[in-house]
């Protein structure tokens, strides 16, 4: 890494962002080049300043959270954006994800770990907790018409019976993606998933970060479609 | 024929007292009586116009021989009646006629028109027999029911010299024998009278027989399935009305007379009577005494007729017309009070038909049987009477209109009512299923409040304990608050959405301990097999296995020191009851000898039965290798899918 990872955060919440900042702080290949406490303040930094890594507190007095991260990753696609999220909520993430966030982080007093999971980021890793894998395979298990839950992952073949269910049904999952999440959701972690695919670890990262980024709608035409709208593409 | 008379009275009414609906229907009917009416004075009218080309003979030279009397010759007037002349007795007649010689062109068929003569008759023309009715003396057949046409055939004319008509009857008694009329002219005009008045007389008989036999019929069937009195009435009144019209038409009737005679007067007491006591059943007006009083009048004017017949006396009958006669007059006050007071069109309807039926009763007592006021030949009352089957025939409609119309009604009061029922149990169902929906919300808030209760409040008040100490571990303070922690993220947990789903339960369990685990160096070997979706119930104590969990992996953490953890789960579909068995192995020290003083195992152990048992799950906690050491824990979970 030849220069410090350049990290922005907004977060209302005082004691919080003053401990997010402590660790950041501590930790000599991050840099933090700035803290909000709101949306507005956080947004119109971002105009002129490029930055790695985007840490989100879902709740903010003024706008939703999901807006940051929209705007953000419209205005600087290169920037990947982890939410704050409280302990519990992660069902809830899966919002946030379609906005564009590529990670998360508990509040729960496990902050300790914040600068490790800014750099796995960073190497482009990605968590994701049994509850948002459920969640996620829910969704798309939903969108696919109903099809059977999958208790054999190997057996799926959620790509090839998925039907268009919506107007907006998301990017489908590959067979390979949907037996990760499957895995993930019983309690597996990627080495061992890995394992039992026969793949390697870091395979099954890029498998997790692919599934984010099919809930990325700014992976999508429409997102280009609704950035020209707003002035941000030529 | 004798005859004469009716009528009917009355008031209140009846069943039917249908206000509005009915009054489209008689009004119409009203119109209807009206215009029969009309069309039959008309007809009258007609039937008595005489063409020119014929001439009416009004008097002849009558020998009369009445039974028990000495033989009589003299000038009678026509329309001349023997019955009124020898009442109650039979008897010979013979006219003779001398009819102008002009009075037929000579090269023109020649006709004679005759009616009420009888009632057997031979007529002769200059000497010759010319035409025979009935046989003479044979009562069999009666020639006074028809006009006679005889044509005469040109041959018998003696040009220049009146013409001789001679004719012979013989008659019995009240049988309305006479000579009514004769005519003489040429064949064509008086064929066209005679078709006329034949025409008019027997198609009115019949029209009413069959009308009456009709509307009698439906009565009758009417009052067999209803049993309502009305029709009843009205069926009798009407068959008993046939008789006479028959009779008018019927010229060999093989019942011989005078029986023949007093069955047609008890059958025609009858139908004056009972229509009568018709009347007043439609006005639902029935005083007793009145009642009493027309069957009074009934039983009497039937004795009367039958005395009369049986005993040769005329008045007699003419007494028991009069008895009807009045009956029907004394009803009238009733039928004009609920059409002129109460206003109910039914009433009105009937007060027409009910005077001009006693009208046509008094000109047919007064003047035809009476011979009263220059008397009259022809009678009225059948027509009249025929009022009355039309107004059953209306009351039938209208009431099977409103029987329909009721049912209509009473069906759109049904469904508006099935409608008010099903909104009521819609509502009712509401309700109940907001009250399930709130209780449940209760329950789920009282477990979550005991959950937190239970949890984070006793390990707080466990630190609490440890924290007020003089000299607290900082080592024992953290692991309190770390416990807290646990405890704070596990209720947490329990609120997810996924937490009816057994593998991710585990899943979380495991994804929260992670960290504590690889920071105690111990490695966690994963073997969570496909469970199936679990019944919903089932979740509420999916907490109560990963807290069950929780202690044993703070058991080891704690206490057992050691490097490895197999946890394993699966589903056994195949037990009965079905099961999820959770088995935890480690490999360390293993269980602890028992306390030397006999207490109960740790208070951790205890808590994990407690818990197991409120979910109904057999808890086992055993040495893992007798050689090797480490512990157990296996948990067998009977439970449903969903």
């Amino acid at each position: 890494m030849t220069a410090e990872t350049q990290v922005a955060l907004v977060e209302d919440d005082t004691g919080m962002r003053e401990r997010i900042s402590r660790v950041v702080d501590a930790d000599p290949s991050l840099s933090l080049a700035y803290s909000a406490s709101n949306a507005a303040d956080i947004l119109g930094w971002l105009v002129d300043n490029p930055i790695d890594v985007l840490l989100v507190d879902l709740g903010l007095p003024d706008r939703p959270g999901l807006q940051v991260i929209s705007q953000c990753r419209n205005m600087q696609p290169a920037c990947a954006v982890m939410v704050l999220s409280i302990f519990g909520d992660e069902a809830n993430m899966v919002q946030a994800f379609e906005a564009g966030a590529s990670g998360y982080l508990l509040k729960d007093g496990t902050e300790a770990d914040l600068a490790t999971h800014i750099r796995h980021l960073r190497a482009g890793g990605s968590p994701m907790s049994p509850v948002i894998a459920r969640k996620l395979l829910r969704r798309w298990q939903a969108h696919s018409g109903g099809a059977p839950r999958q208790q054999q992952p190997a057996a799926a073949k959620p790509a090839s019976t998925a039907p268009n269910a919506s107007a907006i049904a998301p990017e489908r999952l590959s067979p390979r993606e949907f037996e990760v999440l499957d895995l993930v959701s019983r309690g597996f972690t990627y080495v061992e998933v890995g394992t039992q695919m026969g793949v390697s670890a870091s395979t099954v990262q890029t498998h997790i970060r692919n599934i984010y980024g099919k809930l990325d709608v700014h992976n999508k035409s429409e997102a280009v479609f609704e950035a020209r709208n707003l002035g941000w593409l030529p | 024929m004798c005859t004469t008379n009716r009528k009917r009275c009355s008031r209140r009414a009846t069943s039917v007292g249908f206000p509005s609906v009915a009054g489209g229907i008689h009004r119409q009917l009203f119109a209807a009586l009206l215009c029969l009416w009309l069309a039959l004075a008309g007809v009258h009218a007609h039937a008595a116009g005489t063409p020119g080309s014929t001439i009416d003979i009004s008097s002849a030279e009558a020998t009369l021989e009445p039974d028990g009397l000495p033989a009589q010759r003299r000038w009678v007037q026509l329309p001349f009646r023997w019955d009124h002349e020898f009442p109650g007795l039979g008897g010979k007649a013979t006219y003779r006629i001398d009819l102008p010689a002009a009075a037929v062109p000579g090269d023109e068929p020649a006709a004679l028109l005759m009616s009420g003569a009888g009632n057997q008759v031979a007529i002769s023309f200059n000497d010759a027999l010319v035409a025979s009715f009935g046989t003479l003396g044979v009562p069999k057949h009666d020639a006074t029911k028809s006009n006679l046409l005889v044509p005469v055939p040109a041959v018998l004319h003696r040009t220049g010299q009146p013409q001789s008509l001679v004719v012979r009857t013989t008659i019995q008694r009240q049988r309305g024998a006479g000579l009514a009329s004769v005519q003489y002219g040429t064949e064509a005009s008086l064929a066209a009278l005679y078709r006329d008045r034949q025409s008019w007389r027997n198609t009115s008989a019949i029209v009413y027989a069959v009308s009456l036999l009709l509307m009698g019929g439906i009565a009758g069937g009417l009052w067999l399935r209803q049993r309502d009195a009305l029709y009843g009435c009205f069926a009798l009144a009407a068959l008993s009305g046939v008789a006479r019209n028959l009779d008018r038409v019927w010229p060999d009737v093989p019942i011989p007379w005078p029986l023949w005679g007093a069955v047609v007067a008890v059958c025609y007491a009858c139908h004056i009577g009972l229509i009568a006591r018709f009347v007043l059943l439609v006005l639902e007006r029935n005083p007793p005494w009145l009642v009493r009083s027309i069957h009074a009048a009934l039983a009497l004017s039937v004795t009367l007729a039958c005395a009369s017949f049986a005993f040769a006396r005329p008045s007699l009958w003419t007494a028991g017309l009069v008895v009807l006669q009045l009956t029907s007059i004394v009803c009238l006050p009733y039928v004009v009070y609920g059409a002129l007071v109460d206003r109910r069109r039914i009433a009105g309807v009937l007060m027409a038909a009910g005077t001009l039926a006693i009208l046509a009763g008094a000109h047919d007592l007064l003047l035809v049987r009476m011979g009263l006021f220059g008397g009259a030949y022809f009678t009225l009352t059948a027509h009249a009477m025929f009022f009355f089957v039309m107004i059953l025939a209306g009351l039938v409609v209208e009431r099977y209109s409103r029987t329909v119309a009721d049912y209509r009604a009473l069906n759109t009061n049904l469904a508006a009512r099935v409608a008010e029922r099903e909104d009521q149990l819609r509502s009712a169902f509401e309700t109940v299923r907001q009250q399930n929906q709130e209780q449940a919300v209760l329950l789920e808030r009282q477990r979550i409040m005991r959950e937190i209760h239970d949890g984070v409040g006793s390990q707080l008040v466990g630190l609490l304990n440890v924290v007020t100490q003089a000299k607290p571990d900082r080592a024992v303070i953290e692991e309190h608050v770390k416990l807290a922690l646990d405890e704070m993220r596990m209720a947490v947990d329990s609120l997810q959405p996924t937490h009816d789903d057994l593998p991710t339960v585990l899943a979380t369990l495991r994804y929260r301990l992670q960290p504590r685990l690889d920071a105690a160096g111990i490695e966690l070997v994963w073997d969570v097999e496909v469970i199936p979706p679990l019944e919903p119930f089932a979740a509420r104590a999916a907490l109560q296995l990963q807290r069950i969990l929780l202690e044993a992996f703070t058991n080891v953490l704690k206490h057992a020191a050691a490097t490895r953890i197999v946890m394993h789960a699966s589903w056994h579909g195949e037990e009965s009851p079905p099961l999820v068995r959770i088995m935890l192995t480690d490999n360390g020290r293993g269980l602890p000898k028992a306390p030397a003083d006999g207490r109960p195992p740790g208070h951790g152990i205890s808590n994990m039965r407690a818990r197991a048992q409120s979910i109904g799950a057999k808890l086992r906690i055993e040495t893992a290798d007798e050689r090797t050491g480490g512990t157990r824990v296996l948990l067998d979970w009977p439970c449903t899918l969903a």
